[in-house]
């Protein structure tokens, strides 16, 4: 009995530490605004910063202004950025990407909240940041600026 | 008008029956410390009731888009509990639908599906056109502006949310919505 409360809170604490970095990263495939279909396993080898996001997310909106502005450091340093919108609809998620300027490739999962890609990642709010290695282990997530290119920078050396 | 003077109205004419007007969506804008729109939570606590069908966000109106479902009672305190319990509050309630061929007049109650609902201010409406319904009620406009609401209209069933509270049938105390027409 005593073995199986303790194998119980054991089992507790690795499902609640779970949610936060997946080890390694959740795959997913989903298609571009030209309707090509991407993975996250093909970037496997690089950094990848993967940002879920929303045309109708307020405060997504302010974080991509953040991110136009790093971008270029970012291309600089190899690290792949891939935004995931939860846009039921497809015109207001283009319009976003144009209005925001975001340059980097961007993929839309229409069934929003409810998709794997969504619930795999316990994605239960965004905007949601993650890093993810060059080996494919999630190593941060929702890392402020400052601690995502400290964290980059260690990654590449 | 007093309570009392409403049931008496609600008694004789058994209110109005409108079952042929439906609501067929809502825009519910929910405030909190954090972005509404944003949270899993909420979206999920709108979409497990029985009545809705589909919940969008809606960038124009920061809002959600609750389309319901065909022939289920719509129940605005459902929707209320549903944002509160993710943790945040309801902001504006826009009730959308059809006029039915006999438009409810303002000042008798009115009852929709299980509730009843009453106009507090009305514009001129046509026979089958659509409409906009903003709910007044406590909870489900900001408390400065339900506050104003009290006071303006100066409806005793405003500041209980029922029909009634009258002495002689203490029996029957029926939750009633006060609406005014957006559109």
């Amino acid at each position: 009995m005593r073995l199986l409360f303790i194998l119980a809170l054991l089992f507790q604490f690795h499902v609640s530490a779970q949610p936060h970095l997946q080890i390694p990263a959740s795959d997913f495939r989903l298609p571009t605004p030209a309707g090509d279909s991407v993975s996250l396993s093909s970037y496997r080898g690089k950094v990848v910063l993967l940002d879920f996001w929303a045309s109708w997310c307020a405060p997504c909106r302010v974080a991509n202004k953040s991110l136009v502005k790093i971008y270029p450091r970012l291309k600089e340093k190899g690290v792949v950025v891939i935004s995931i919108s939860l846009d039921e609809n497809r015109k207001p998620w283009l319009e976003a990407v144009k209005k925001d300027r975001l340059g980097w490739l961007q993929l839309r999962e229409v069934r929003g909240w409810y998709a794997s890609v969504t619930t795999d990642w316990a994605v239960n709010k965004i905007p949601a940041t993650f890093l993810i290695d060059q080996e494919g282990n999630v190593v941060g997530r929702d890392l402020a600026e400052a601690d995502l290119e400290k964290k980059i920078n260690e990654l590449i050396q | 008008m007093h309570n009392k003077t409403l049931l008496l109205l609600l008694l004789l004419v058994g209110g109005q029956q409108f079952s042929f007007a439906q609501f067929q969506s809502a825009r519910l804008q929910a405030t909190g410390l954090t972005c509404a729109l944003c949270s899993k939570a909420i979206h999920e606590s709108l979409q497990k009731l029985s009545f809705v069908a589909k919940v969008e966000a809606d960038i124009q109106s920061s809002a959600f888009a609750i389309l319901f479902r065909n022939g289920e009672t719509q129940n605005p305190d459902a929707l209320k509990a549903a944002v509160e319990e993710a943790g945040f509050f309801v902001g504006e309630l826009l009730l959308e639908g059809q006029w039915g061929e006999k438009l409810p007049a303002s000042t008798v109650p009115f009852k929709w599906g299980d509730n009843w609902y009453y106009f507090l201010s009305s514009k001129a409406v046509k026979d089958n056109s659509s409409f906009t319904l903003s709910v007044i009620d406590k909870g489900f406009v900001t408390d400065k502006a339900y506050k104003k609401y009290l006071s303006q209209y100066n409806q005793p069933s405003l500041a209980t949310g029922f029909l009634t509270e009258d002495s002689l049938r203490p029996d029957i105390k029926q939750r009633l919505f006060h609406v005014l027409t957006v559109k």
